[in-house]
Parts: structure tokens; C-alpha cells; sequence
């Protein structure tokens, strides 16, 4: 109920806020969703990802392939970013379940920097360093020669951002949701069930990369860029501190999380400029001090104590 | 030859990185933390001696006593980060090395903050910039005796002192220490100051071979962090192994085969935790 | 229902299990009893699949599963419970107890389920939750041992094993919940295979039908219980004389 609600209130948007607002907005939702898969691995399955922009990058790149050589349509790019999201997850995935704690860390974090090595290599398919360009403006079923495009595309990403977290809240709620988080209490019951634990764990890493892949693609499509540092530390870092600030063990909290740094870290940019990672780096060491639980456990506190 | 070339440097490069990850990999089995601050002392050390030396070509007794306090430095940082961890005991060990890296960014942006986000080295210090057989650079065959004479210390304290025998028991069973009444606090404490310093000499060590700029930090904490998941937590000759195989991988191998270098790391490191998902001489925890 | 065949368990240079053979029949009661570390959990955990034999032989329902996964030889049929309570201690009693149900019926990946089928699962959970005697409602890490104990057999049960391995299923029980829990054994369905560690005897005594004795990864002794009880060996393990 709550998010419809939410969704409806966003969907007005375009109503309320100026172009350049709706812009940012739209880059936070964008952020907000990747933001959520990657709690999903951090809080429900307990795997500590560092690596997540991974698939930021690669949904990014996927999308922005797709619309520099074979199609300009939003949701084959769309498609395009998903499948590759599925399939960097299953193979990457595969190690990566087989280790756990610091070593699902250790080892996502040098897939990401591998990944931003392999997209700068590959000079001639991504652009190398200067990263992918002159990606051709999505076309949005035609819509967006009858409105202004900032609007269609904003209404394009927040039903992309959506769908996404209808299939985390399915997911969270369904037994696959219960097979994960029973991965993270207890792995040799789990086995002793007859759940492959491996299985349970690619099975999360493969949901949330899909959806954060579908995340990269709209800041592809947005941005009509795509660099390798998309798919550094940096980013997953980022990533990271939405997650600790909004609550691990919550969708919403990241999501709102994201949308308020993004729109922070613009309304202070021409102030702080690189000095804003200072900010960030402050912010995570808050976190992790003083809100184990993020913004959602604040919130939850309340409501108990009410 | 130019191969032969590149496997020398490639040894240099895993002295380098063997320096960097053997303190990680110890305060990893002491502390129960992973350190990912341990990239932002190595940089730290860099900038640091790059600040003291001027970026100029110096002494080699100037040079070591800059190197020499900067390791200090370390040293004190590690016993920041201690108590920075302090008071997150028994909140799980993810929030503490979430701390680590949380803290690491702080003090990597302010030493961007204070220098420039721009590429800067150090040449090599009088007497080691020359080069040895025609044309190759002496101070790279410099790192490769500083990475066996700091690996040769580090094995003799491990395997013939007394408080090497400490930190390997506590490793196996920390509790069995503090039932025999060792202050197992210090045993811990040591060895992330050792490790600490470690981390910022390196930074020194390495300023000839690899630039300072913005995003070494995380570039070196992940060599190590792949060094320790190939080489095994807490592992010594884990630290040794792996250090060698990525300095190949990294300079051999991006020889070899420029386009591929990034996934041949990968492929190490996957083929490594298919046979063992604890690393090479990594046991399960 | 189940043959070892000379089954060698090594940590490192100890063999906590050594060239172990036995054999149970189906519906049989079988308690295997030994002094602390005379190999009886690690007997299981090598039946269970969590750990691998280096050498011999495991059959299971006439086939050959020494090679089999842990998950693998679950969904076979081989259920377990395990000496410290092994409960998910961040969900619900109901939820701990679905999660097998749902394993069982082969659902436990599906993304979404249909809301009659969770609800048929859900009453199955209810069911094995009520026939052990603990609330379905509130988290499970919120149970008195005994009670945790109890939830630690309604989900081994929900499995519907076939062989079920229970590992001290008493261990911190007081006498009483001790006795209510024997009853509760007896009260299995005939043709379940149960394979039982316990130091508490006279649980051992109330519920087994065929007693193995083990000391220093050996068979020792093998019979009915007063068979076991009176011999020698066993005598001399227990008392160290």
C-alpha cells in the first residue's frame, strides 16, 4: 500500500519539479534501486559485496553497446543490460559463492577492479579511458517526441526502478527470500535441508546483479556516457554507504539513502567538489558507529517505542 | 630477454606487494579484521615521504631516515586504528572492516586534499638510481632485497623467537593463549602496529616504481587483497606465493597478452578457490 | 537402510573414525554411544554428507552415496538435528520449520508461490510445530533450550527423513523435558530409521532398539542394549579401568 502510494507521489513529479530537478531525481531513483539489490546481498544473504558497481558498469556498458550498434529502443537496451547482468553474475558468481565473509569481500572487490581493468583494455569495444560516448539519445515508444524528454524518460525510469523493486520485495517475501536468509543464519542446517548453499547464494548474487544491471542501464541512457570508474570502488563504495545510512536489512531506506546523497552530493558540488569523498568517508564512518541498523532501524525504534 | 626483463621486474613488483600484504594477512589472523585501510597507509607512506623529500632525488642516509619515519608514522596510525576498532568489539566483524575502509577513504582524501589528485614520483635515491647488466634499473633489484630481507625478518621472528611462537598460537586458538596467561591484547596490538608500519614503508619503497595519485589506494589494496585470497588468510608463505604470482601475472603477463592481463588475474584467482576456497595454505575459519 | 563398509574419518593425522562398519535396518532404533570423542558425531557427519570419509564405503536404501553432497543425500531421504541447536534464530519457529517443508516439496528456490500453497505449507509446518509442542509464533532465537531442542526435531522431522540422525537430542535437558522427549520418540512412525547419539543413557535404554558402542573412532561393541550393557569393553571405556 505504502508503495503505491510512494510510486504514485513520484509519478507527479514531473508536475511539481523543473527539469533539472527531475534530472537529479531521476539519477537518484537510478541509484536507489542498485542501491536496494545491493542490500539484498549485504543484509538478507549476509555476503558483504564490494564489487557491486560491477554491475552497474556492465548493465551501463551492455545498454550503451546496444544503442551505439544495434538498437536505440530503450527497453532492448533495457534487455540487453539485464541478460548481460544475469550473465557476469552466474560467472563470477560461481567462485564468488563458493568463499564467504571477508573472502566474498576480498574477492568482489578485485572483481570490480579486474572489471574496470578489462574496460579500460578493451580500448577499441569501450573506449578505454576516455570511456563510452556518443551514445544515441533512447528512443521511448515514441513518447518523447510529444513531451519533453527529461519527463518521458523520468516516467521510463521510475517504472524500470519500480518493476526492480517489485522483483527484490518478491523475492525478499518468497521462499527464495527465506532460502537466502536462511544461507546467511545457519549454512549447515541449510545443507542438511537439501538446499545446495552455493545455489541459494548464486541465486541471490544473480537477482541483485540483474537488477542493478537494469540500474546501470538507465544511468547509460541518462548520461548517454559510460566510463570505467562506473564500475570501480569508488561506486561500490558509494553504493555501500546508501546501504549502511539507510539500513541494511531494508529496501526503502537504501533507496531513500541514495536519493538523498545524490541530490547532497549536487547541491554541494560546486562548493566541495572532490572534498565531497571527505563528506562520504565521514558519513560511512557515522554509520558504522552510531546507526548499526542505518535510517530503517532509527525508524523502527520509534515505531516500537510509540 | 625483454620477458626475462619483465619477470624481473615482476619479482620487484611482488617484493613490493609482499611487503604490503604479509602485515594485512597477519593482522588477519591476530585481529579477526581485514584492514582495508591497509592501501590507505601504503599511499599515506608514499605522500608522505614525498612530502618530506621534495619530490627531489636525495641521499640514500636521507632517504632511509625519511623511510624510517614514515614506517613510524604507520606504527602510530596502526595504534589509531586500534583504537578506532575499540569500540566495535563483538558487533561482528563486517562493521569493522566497513570502520577500516570508512576510515581509510578519510585519510586518503585528506592527503589528496593537501597535495593534488595529479600523478607525482620520487626518483630513487643517490646510489640506487644507476642501473645494473647494461640497462637495468638497480633500485628495482633494491625492492627485491628489501622484500627478502623484510620476508627473511618476518620468518625469523614467526618461526625463531618466542613472540613469533605467541602470534602463530594465537592464530591457531586464541583462546588457548589466555589460558596459559599471555596478554593476548599486546600479542594482537604488536601486530597491527608491525603490520601498519609495514604498510606505510611500503608506500615509501614503492614511490619510484608506482606513481602517487588519486585511486592508488584502492589499486594496491586490491593487489593485496588478491594476494591474500590466492595465498590464503594468515598464511606466511601464502603472502610469498602470492605476491609472486601477481607481480608475474601483472607484469609477465600484461606482456604477453595486454588485452587479457585483467582476466588472468581473475582466472588465477578463480582456479586458486576452486581447488581451495580458503587460498593456496589458507584453512578453513 | 544403512551399511558402512570399513569407514576411515582423518582430521589431519587423527582418524576419528576408523575403519567403522555397520549396518542398520530399516524402522530400527539405533543409539550409538561412546566416550567424549570416541567418533560418534563425526560417524553422522559422514552419514549426513557434511563431511567425507577418506576411505570405505556409506550405502544408503541399497545405494551407494559415499560420493554424494550433503544437500544431495538430504533429498534422498537422510535427515539430521545436531548436538548445539542449530536454529535460525532471526526467523519465526513457523519459518524455521517452512524452510524444510518447503525443501521436501522441492519449492524452496522458487521466487514466488501461489497463496494456497503457502498456506498448505504453512499448516504442514504447524503440524510438525504442534506434534513436538512448541509455538509456532515469535522468533525462534527466543526459546528456552528445551523448547529450542524440541524445534530442532520438529524440523529435522518436517524433512520427513527416512534414516533421521539425531545428536544428543537431550544435551541440557533437564530429567523431565529429558523423559518428555523419549516419549516423544517413541511416538515416531514405526518405519522411520533413527539413529541416535546421547550420553544421557537411560534416554538411550527407553528408546533403542540396537546399541553400537564406540571408543577411539572403533567399533567396540554391537547388540541389544543389555547385550551392550554387560560387555566388557564397554565397561572398560565408560569406567577407564
Amino acid at each position: 500500500m505504502r508503495a503505491i502510494l510512494a510510486a504514485a507521489v513520484l509519478a507527479a513529479m514531473p508536475f511539481v519539479l523543473g527539469a533539472y530537478q527531475l534530472s537529479l531525481l531521476t539519477g537518484g531513483l537510478a541509484y536507489g534501486l542498485m542501491a536496494a539489490s545491493l542490500a539484498l546481498l549485504v543484509g538478507h544473504a549476509g555476503l558483504p559485496s564490494l564489487g557491486h558497481a560491477a554491475f552497474l558498469g556492465v548493465g551501463a556498458y551492455a545498454a550503451g553497446l546496444t544503442a551505439k550498434h544495434l538498437s536505440e529502443s530503450a527497453v532492448v537496451q533495457l534487455g540487453a543490460a539485464v541478460l548481460a547482468g544475469v550473465v557476469f553474475a552466474l560467472v563470477t558468481g560461481w567462485f564468488a559463492v563458493r568463499t564467504r565473509g571477508f573472502f566474498f569481500l576480498m574477492f568482489t572487490l578485485a572483481i570490480g577492479e579486474i572489471a574496470v581493468q578489462a574496460a579500460t583494455r578493451s580500448g577499441r569495444v569501450t573506449g578505454g579511458d576516455n570511456g563510452l560516448s556518443g551514445i544515441p539519445v533512447s528512443t521511448l515508444f515514441g513518447l518523447e517526441t510529444a513531451m519533453p524528454y527529461v519527463v518521458v524518460f523520468y516516467w521510463w525510469a521510475l517504472a524500470v526502478v519500480a518493476a526492480g523493486f517489485a522483483v527484490l520485495a518478491a523475492v525478499r517475501r518468497g521462499p527464495l527470500g527465506a532460502a537466502i536468509a536462511g544461507t546467511r543464519e545457519n549454512e549447515a542446517r541449510m545443507a542438511a535441508f537439501g538446499y545446495s548453499v552455493p545455489g541459494v547464494r548464486l541465486a541471490a548474487v544473480t537477482v541483485a546483479g540483474a537488477v542493478c544491471a537494469a540500474g546501470g542501464a538507465l544511468v547509460a541512457q541518462k548520461d548517454t556516457f559510460v566510463a570505467p570508474t562506473h564500475l570501480g570502488v569508488g561506486v561500490s563504495v558509494l553504493l555501500l554507504v546508501m546501504v549502511l545510512l539507510g539500513g541494511r536489512d531494508s529496501l526503502a531506506g537504501p533507496a531513500l539513502a541514495a536519493v538523498g546523497l545524490i541530490a547532497l552530493r549536487d547541491v554541494t558540488s560546486g562548493a566541495l567538489g572532490d572534498k565531497w569523498l571527505l563528506v562520504e568517508g565521514a558519513l560511512f564512518v557515522l554509520c558504522v558507529y552510531l546507526l548499526p541498523e542505518g535510517l530503517a532501524g532509527l525508524w523502527r525504534k520509534r515505531a516500537r517505542a510509540a | 630477454m625483454s620477458l626475462l626483463v619483465n619477470a624481473f621486474d615482476g619479482l620487484a613488483f611482488g617484493a613490493l606487494l609482499f611487503v604490503l600484504a604479509v602485515g594485512l594477512t597477519l593482522i588477519y589472523g591476530m585481529l579477526d579484521v581485514l584492514n582495508l585501510a591497509h592501501g590507505a597507509l601504503y599511499m599515506a607512506g608514499g605522500y608522505i615521504a614525498y612530502l618530506l623529500l621534495g619530490g627531489a632525488s636525495v641521499s640514500l642516509g636521507l632517504w632511509a631516515g625519511a623511510a624510517l619515519l614514515v614506517a613510524a608514522l604507520g606504527v602510530a596510525l596502526g595504534g589509531v586504528l586500534s583504537a578506532a576498532i575499540l569500540p566495535l568489539r563483538g558487533r561482528g566483524h563486517l562493521d569493522q572492516a566497513l570502520l577500516t575502509l570508512g576510515l581509510a577513504i578519510l585519510l586518503s582524501e585528506f592527503l589528496l586534499g593537501v597535495v593534488d589528485r595529479g600523478f607525482h614520483t620520487l626518483p630513487p635515491p643517490d646510489g640506487l638510481d644507476g642501473s645494473v647488466l647494461g640497462s637495468y634499473p638497480l633500485y628495482r633489484v633494491a625492492v627485491i632485497a628489501a622484500g627478502l630481507v623484510i620476508g627473511g625478518i618476518v620468518y625469523w621472528i614467526f618461526e625463531r623467537t618466542r613472540a613469533g611462537a605467541l602470534v602463530r598460537a594465537a592464530v591457531d586458538d586464541p583462546g588457548m593463549l589466555a589460558a596459559i596467561g599471555v596478554n593476548v591484547a599486546r600479542v594482537r596490538l604488536s601486530v597491527m602496529l608491525a603490520g601498519c608500519g609495514l604498510a606505510t614503508f611500503a608506500g615509501v619503497l614503492g614511490l619510484p616504481l608506482l606513481n602517487l595519485r588519486a585511486g592508488l589506494d584502492s589499486e594496491v589494496l586490491v593487489l593485496a587483497l588478491i594476494v591474500i585470497v590466492i595465498g590464503g588468510l594468515a598464511s606466511i608463505r601464502g603472502a610469498v606465493v602470492g605476491a609472486l604470482l601477481v607481480g608475474q601475472v601483472q607484469t609477465v603477463g600484461v606482456a604477453l597478452a595486454p588485452e587479457l592481463a585483467a582476466y588472468l588475474l581473475f582466472a588465477v584467482m578463480a582456479a586458486v578457490l576452486l581447488w581451495n576456497p580458503s587460498g593456496m595454505f589458507g584453512r578453513a575459519r | 537402510m544403512l551399511v558402512l563398509r570399513e569407514v576411515t574419518v582423518r582430521f589431519g593425522a587423527l582418524a576419528a573414525v576408523d575403519r567403522v562398519s555397520l549396518s542398520v535396518e530399516e524402522g530400527e532404533r539405533r543409539a550409538l554411544i561412546g566416550p567424549n570423542g570416541a567418533g560418534k558425531s563425526t560417524v553422522f557427519a559422514a552419514v549426513a554428507g557434511a563431511l567425507r570419509p577418506v576411505s570405505g564405503r556409506i550405502e544408503f536404501a541399497g545405494r551407494d552415496v559415499t560420493k554424494l553432497s550433503e544437500p544431495r543425500r538430504a533429498r534422498l531421504g537422510i535427515g539430521r538435528t545436531f548436538q548445539h541447536s542449530s536454529l535460525f534464530t532471526g526467523l519465526t519457529c513457523l519459518e524455521n520449520v517452512a524452510l524444510a517443508v518447503r525443501a521436501r516439496r522441492g519449492l524452496g528456490l522458487r521466487a514466488w508461490l501461489p497463496r494456497g500453497r503457502r498456506a498448505e505449507i504453512e499448516r504442514e509446518a504447524a503440524g510438525h510445530l504442534a506434534a513436538t509442542d512448541v509455538s509456532p509464533d515469535g522468533p525462534a532465537g527466543a526459546l528456552s533450550h528445551g523448547q529450542g531442542r524440541r524445534l530442532e526435531l520438529a524440523m529435522a522431522l518436517a524433512a520427513r527423513p527416512r534414516l533421521l540422525l539425531l545428536d544428543e537430542p537431550a544435551a541440557g535437558m533437564s530429567a523431565a523435558e529429558s523423559a518428555e522427549l523419549a516419549s516423544m520418540l517413541r511416538a515416531l512412525p514405526p518405519e522411520l530409521t533413527v539413529m541416535i547419539v546421547e550420553h544421557d543413557l537411560d534416554l538411550v535404554f527407553a528408546v533403542a532398539s540396537r546399541v553400537t558402542a564406540l571408543a577411539a573412532g572403533q567399533v567396540i561393541a554391537d547388540g541389544t542394549p543389555a547385550q551392550v550393557r554387560a560387555s566388557p569393553e564397554v565397561q572398560k571405556a565408560y569406567l577407564g579401568t
